[in-house]
């Protein structure tokens, strides 16, 4: 059963005694995913080492799993019906990835020893808890807990007392800050900058393709991106009839623009991206544009597709706004902020924190104007205009 | 905070692709039809709701109406997924109007137009005609222009002495305007009349200009070229010429191939003169076609060789004869075809060189030499430049290379020494006033 091979659950195979729905606590029903994060807290609980194999997680936590009162619940939630377990295994590996308590760190993961509290906002009494105690720890020590859940995100909220918030830090200190772009024409700006030594000279310009999404919400994933935001074919006429969106500097009169060279592997983001600059006048059709590939962005050297993202979302920063309440209230993973290619939810990314704030959002007990600040600090610092 | 970026849509600023659009004349309402100005406006509809989109249309010919006010930029308006116009404002008359319409949006980094003729029909003439030759103002031109005024020559005109250049002056019009139709009954084949509309515009009006056996035909089918046509416009308009000459053919089918005979052998004459010498020397002399020297003989030269490959052809397919007649050409074939009268020169005055080696090659004078005048100003090749003629009382002389031989419809006239000024279209029907 255990060796790869596909099992069809609709014979099934295990069910746990029924008497055990009734241990499931109350802030846990039916809320799968924050189930299972407690299952994988559970499995880690007496563990005193700094790192745990990601794999003894995995298998103790599956273990658990099969035996806990919410198993069905579990396997409704996060596999279809055909699924077998194989996929099982992969769903609750993505969860352990996700885990607050467990930060990635290279073979193994980290152990939060020490109590890891963060603040929502100042106005806001209440603070997520992101360490490995238990629920059951955690009433000892807060009183009331609060277990939220929304798209996949489960959070547990906590109310902290004054030496305990001591120890608090603000939500978006786990930001990746290196991937936000406030101020998207600068940004660009310093990727032109930064590349300099790529000038490119042999790379006609009729040959690029540009990139020319004008919509809020690009889709996720490149090959998507590919297909429907840069054209298919060559420019039919060269570069002076390709199809781009440009982020223009007025007073410069320059602008930029994201390019790729089909002919070089775009997928593996450190061949075929290039930035483009048009000199442009208001009278005459913009000049053929110099070319510098991209190298590095940020200082450092781009080795996945994330920094793509950047150039892409901070073009589109500029032809289009949000809609706040559209942003809250989407279940979407809404406007392009920085996300891991492989995995939507990665807790050190703006997406992320998206879904939180949804999440928060959903709460009766958390002030909506907090959610409003969290969500607008959110597109802010990846260079969203909020038009409400 | 506000952003700013550009859009590049996929294709280059200059959309033209040297297309007519055919409006009816007076309507205030039609469609640009242009579906890339519509799907742009479909594109950054999605990420500017509000639509601020400046599209405008404006004049290419020249910055003034034929009335010499400045020429008016209009905006379009966005209707049912179309751009539309008024070509009222563009083209309130008859004729072909060589249109800008140009779309921005503050995304993009520059205009983008596309250049189109806008051909104004009138399926009608500005005056009609009773039957027993009686004349008045078509009701549908005096909705559209007010007032037309109708003059008529106070004598039966014969043309029997015309000058080098084939024209002559009528002195005096009496202004028929307000009489009724059978008091304007003369000699209807030999009469001409002198319209003015808006008090500028002169149409000088000729039922006479034709073969007496096709006038009829004319007037009860239609025109074969219409007044609304410029006759110049044939030289450069693909689209036009390719819609009326095929017209001219069927229309002439009995005289087609004795025309075409009279148009190669123009042809043959007109390359042969202009391998000759003239007599007249004087550099200055506004009289003498050939002394003004052909500018740029290679251009000339160009003409010969498709003269010369025109003759090449195989004529008995008249489609195809048709169809390799140079642009610059046409208008002498077209003048050739349709006028059977052809003025004939003294052929010995130097001053009218190039048409006495016509009129002496085809030695049908008795035939040829009726009762028409090839009008003032006569038939000009188009140069690169605007075709010019200035008026210069009391005749119209030709400031252009280029011989005379036929009937132009319409003309364009500038005052002399103020070229963007007063601004006359003239129709010419056969008459010369």
């Amino acid at each position: 059963m255990d060796g790869g091979k596909q099992v069809s659950w609709e014979a099934p195979l295990y069910e746990p005694p029924s008497n055990l729905e009734e241990d499931v606590p109350d802030e846990l029903r039916n809320k799968p995913f924050a189930m299972m994060h407690e299952i994988i807290r559970q499995t880690v609980k007496r563990l005193s080492e700094d790192t745990v194999k990601t794999i003894w997680v995995s298998k103790r936590a599956q273990k658990i799993m099969l035996n806990s009162p919410g198993f069905n619940l579990l396997r409704r939630s996060l596999l279809s019906s055909e699924s077998g377990l194989r996929e099982l295994r992969v769903e609750v590996n993505d969860l352990i990835y996700h885990n607050f308590s467990l930060p990635k760190v290279p073979n193994s993961r980290k152990l939060i020893s020490s109590h890891n509290l963060l603040r929502i906002s100042e106005d806001c009494d209440w603070y997520i808890c992101r360490d490995k105690r238990t629920l059951e720890e955690l009433k000892i020590d807060f009183g009331e807990v609060i277990v939220l859940e929304h798209n996949k995100v489960d959070l547990r909220l906590v109310r902290p007392n004054p030496k305990q918030k001591q120890t608090a830090v603000d939500w978006h200190s786990l930001l990746e800050s290196h991937r936000e772009t406030p101020e998207p024409l600068q940004f660009i700006q310093s990727v032109w900058d930064e590349n300099s030594s790529n000038q490119e000279h042999d790379v006609p310009s009729d040959l690029l393709r540009h990139y020319h999404s004008t919509v809020q919400r690009d889709k996720i994933g490149l090959d998507r991106r590919i297909r429907q935001s840069f054209e298919k074919n060559p420019p039919l006429d060269g570069w002076p009839t390709t199809k781009a969106i440009l982020i223009e500097d007025k007073n410069a009169g320059i602008a930029y623009g994201l390019a790729y060279n089909p002919s070089q592997n775009y997928s593996w983001a450190t061949e075929g991206w290039s930035i483009s600059r048009w000199k442009i006048d208001d009278q005459v059709w913009p000049e053929e544009p110099e070319i510098r590939h991209i190298g590095s962005v940020n200082g450092v050297p781009v080795s996945d597709l994330g920094p793509i993202y950047d150039i892409m979302r901070a073009l589109r920063c500029c032809c289009s706004k949000v809609n706040l309440e559209g942003a809250i209230g989407s279940n979407t993973i809404g406007w392009d902020l920085p996300y891991s290619a492989k995995s939507r939810q990665h807790t050190t990314h703006h997406s992320y924190w998206l879904e939180v704030a949804r999440a928060l959002y959903a709460c009766q007990r958390i002030p909506v104007e907090v959610t409003v600040s969290m969500t607008r600090e959110l597109l802010r610092r990846t260079g969203w205009e909020v038009i409400n | 905070m506000s952003r700013s970026y550009l859009r590049l849509p996929g294709f280059r600023p200059n959309l033209s692709t040297d297309r007519d659009l055919e409006v009816d004349t007076g309507s205030i309402s039609a469609r640009v039809d242009n579906p890339i100005f519509e799907k742009l406006t479909e594109e950054i509809a999605k990420s500017d709701p509000s639509l601020q989109i400046e599209f405008s249309a404006r004049s290419l010919d020249s910055p003034l109406d034929v009335f010499g006010d400045p020429k008016p930029k209009i905006g379009l308006w966005f209707k049912n997924g179309a751009w539309r116009f008024n070509p009222n404002v563009l083209c309130p008359t008859p004729g072909a109007e060589k249109v800008r319409f140009s779309f921005h949006h503050h995304s993009l980094p520059s205009l983008i137009f596309e250049d189109v003729t806008i051909i104004s029909v009138l399926h009608s003439f500005p005056l009609e005609f009773t039957e027993s030759g009686g004349v008045y103002p078509n009701p549908e031109w005096v909705k559209i222009y007010r007032k037309i005024e109708v003059h008529q020559p106070k004598e039966v005109i014969i043309h029997s002495t015309p000058n080098p250049f084939g024209f002559r002056k009528i002195e005096d019009w009496t202004d028929i305007t307000n009489d009724t139709p059978s008091d304007t009954q003369i000699d209807s084949l030999k009469s001409c009349y002198l319209v003015r509309i808006g008090g500028l515009r002169i149409l000088p009006f000729s039922r006479g200009f034709l073969p007496r056996r096709w006038s009829a035909k004319r007037w009860d089918i239609g025109e074969y070229i219409p007044p609304d046509v410029d006759i110049f416009d044939m030289t450069a308009l693909d689209s036009l010429w390719l819609r009326y000459s095929p017209n001219i053919s069927e229309e002439f089918e009995m005289e087609y191939k004795e025309r075409i005979e009279i148009y190669r052998a123009m042809v043959q004459f007109c390359e042969r003169d202009f391998l000759m010498e003239s007599d007249c020397s004087d550099p200055r002399c506004h009289l003498c076609i050939a002394s003004r020297g052909f500018e740029g003989k290679t251009r000339m030269l160009t003409y010969v060789r498709h003269l010369q490959r025109l003759k090449s052809a195989d004529s008995d397919d008249s489609a195809s004869l048709i169809s390799v007649i140079p642009f610059r050409l046409r208008p002498v074939f077209l003048s050739a075809a349709m006028i059977g009268h052809i003025w004939e020169p003294a052929i010995f005055d130097k001053h009218s060189y190039p048409y006495g080696p016509f009129m002496d090659w085809t030695r049908r004078t008795p035939r040829f030499c009726q009762e028409i005048t090839v009008p003032r100003g006569g038939l000009f090749y188009c140069n690169t430049e605007n075709l010019i003629p200035v008026w210069d009382e009391p005749t119209l002389m030709k400031t252009h290379k280029g011989w005379t031989c036929g009937v132009p419809l319409r003309m364009l006239f500038w005052d002399k020494g103020s070229r963007e000024g007063q601004k006359v279209v003239v129709n010419w029907m056969g008459v010369s006033k």
